[in-house]
């Protein structure tokens, strides 16, 4: 069990690794680390060792850190494992930020001296209707969400008379129960708390998703739309479907109160669960690319830039344009969204979004 | 149907909105009834301010390309309004005046009539084929 857990655990930790290691290929070919540049010189001699070296570096710490854990599960306390796992996690970050940036600053001297921005355009391009790309499926799938939970109230409901008098809320990996909560109808929110609030999360990802810009070449506007809009569709099935995998596997908990299953079980099948959708995102990254940067033909490519969005774009990390009323749109170095900074609407879900989980975590103290 | 912004040029960008949908109409790119984006959606995806995009939808429903529903959206004006005796006189001598301006440009630059009538011609024809006559 322990061994097996562990490989899980590395495994998730490989995937961390992998993903931050490969991002340069994951992106379009016409930005290298955040930086605007004409798709036609993707293959610079210079751009290709950045994007070698960044490789190098994140694997050569993923790999190091993989066998320093290796080393303390074999030789170490299980305590020791989790301490340094939990550090390791941070630490591919930590190393992976620096890298891009040391990256970037190279990229942006290249496209000083050799002049790239001299000849930039400035079109943007907009598809009109969704008969010629597809939207993800309607907001209103959410709603399955609330199925869920419904459901879990009256299997609660139905399981509470064969309940016993301590509910048991944690147990160690030897499966020793390390704490309990007295039964009652208020231990009985516990559950649909969990789900109320890992629900509202997907959902407003969700919508994030629905309302955020598409990823549109001006130079190749139908490949480019239809790509990404492909991307978008994608990741909101696979948001919505896991979304509510995941709900739906909180159920378990109350039958683990009744002792049908144990909680042991019950932790694996949600790590199961997981991991399944951790694979899910693996493929779509490799396979599609941010906004299906991966199923663009490399005769997409351009000797100017159509537009240079550099300025907006601070770090490359961050998007700041208080002109543009845009909330989300695709990162830049990465696969996924991100948000104008500019808008003061975005600061509201922030500050919203650290009031929900906050209110989370004390509802949950309050109730365990 | 694809809508592509110049940011750097000189048309203002709520005219180059109206010029691409109305050639979109002209070439069948867009159909009667249907749907352009929002306002909000469309201003998001070209990074634009929402008034432009406005006055864009705005100045259309005047000049009866579009009809803006405050619920259903923007949609494409059905060609039976078309055939409203007000609009259609208005369109004409809108049409011509345009072109009264386009020839006394042509003659104070020297443009030839043949040239001019010829470029003319050209333009009606390239609509019906799947040819754009370099809108912007």
């Amino acid at each position: 069990m322990s061994v097996f857990m562990t490989v899980v655990l590395l495994v998730i930790l490989v995937i961390e690794g992998l993903i931050l290691a490969v991002t340069p290929w994951l992106i379009k070919r016409s930005e290298v680390f955040a930086v605007t540049i004409p798709s036609a010189e993707y293959n610079h001699p210079r751009l290709r060792l950045l994007r070698r070296m960044y490789v190098v570096t994140l694997s050569a710490t993923t790999v190091l850190l993989v066998i320093v854990l290796i080393a303390l599960a074999i030789l170490a306390s299980m305590d020791d494992f989790f301490i340094v796992y939990s550090i390791a996690c941070f630490m591919i970050i930590l190393v992976a930020i620096p890298a891009y940036l040391i990256c970037r600053s190279q990229a942006l001297k290249l496209k000083a001296t050799e002049n790239w921005a001299l000849r930039a355009g400035d079109q943007v391009s907009a598809v009109t209707s969704t008969i010629t790309v597809k939207d993800p499926p309607a907001m209103a799938w959410n709603l399955l969400y609330i199925v869920v939970l419904l459901i879990t109230i009256v299997i609660q409901i139905v399981l509470y008379p064969q309940m016993p008098d301590q509910l048991v809320m944690q147990i160690d990996l030897d499966g020793t129960v390390t704490s309990t909560i007295q039964k009652s109808p208020a231990s009985m929110l516990f559950a649909p708390l969990v789900q109320a609030f890992m629900a509202s999360c997907m959902v407003f990802a969700y919508w994030m998703m629905c309302r955020g810009r598409l990823d549109i070449n001006p130079s190749y506007p139908f490949a480019s739309a239809h790509r990404s809009a492909l991307f978008v569709r994608i990741q909101a099935l696979v948001l919505l479907f896991f979304g509510v995998l995941t709900c739906a596997a909180i159920t378990l908990i109350p039958f683990t109160f009744v002792g049908w299953l144990p909680l042991q079980t019950a932790g694996l099948i949600m790590m199961a669960v997981i991991v399944m959708m951790l694979v899910a995102e693996l493929y779509i990254a490799l396979k599609y690319g941010q906004f299906g940067a991966r199923l663009a033909p490399s005769a997409e490519a351009e000797s100017s830039i159509a537009r240079d969005d550099d300025r907006y774009w601070r770090l490359g990390m961050f998007y700041f344009n208080p002109n543009d009323p845009v909330l989300f749109l695709p990162k830049r170095f990465g696969v996924g969204w991100t948000s104008n900074f500019a808008r003061p609407m975005v600061w509201l879900f922030i500050i919203g979004l650290v009031l929900l989980t906050t209110a989370f975590v004390a509802a949950v103290f309050l109730l365990v | 149907m694809i809508i592509t912004i110049h940011l750097d040029s000189d048309i203002p960008i709520y005219q180059q909105i109206q010029n691409q949908i109305v050639a979109g109409i002209a070439h069948g790119e867009l159909n009667p009834g249907e749907l352009l984006p929002s306002v909000r959606t469309l201003a998001d995806q070209l990074g634009i301010n929402l008034h432009t995009v406005n006055k864009a939808y705005s100045l259309l429903q005047d000049d009866g390309y579009v009809v803006i529903h405050r619920r259903a959206g923007v949609r494409i004006a059905d060609p039976e309004g078309k055939g409203d005796a007000a609009r259609t006189a208005r369109a004409r001598r809108e049409i011509k005046q345009a072109l009264i301006c386009a020839a006394q440009e042509a003659v104070i630059w020297q443009i030839d009539r043949s040239e001019f009538v010829d470029t003319a011609a050209q333009a009606f024809d390239t609509i019906g084929s799947t040819e754009r006559g370099g809108q912007q």
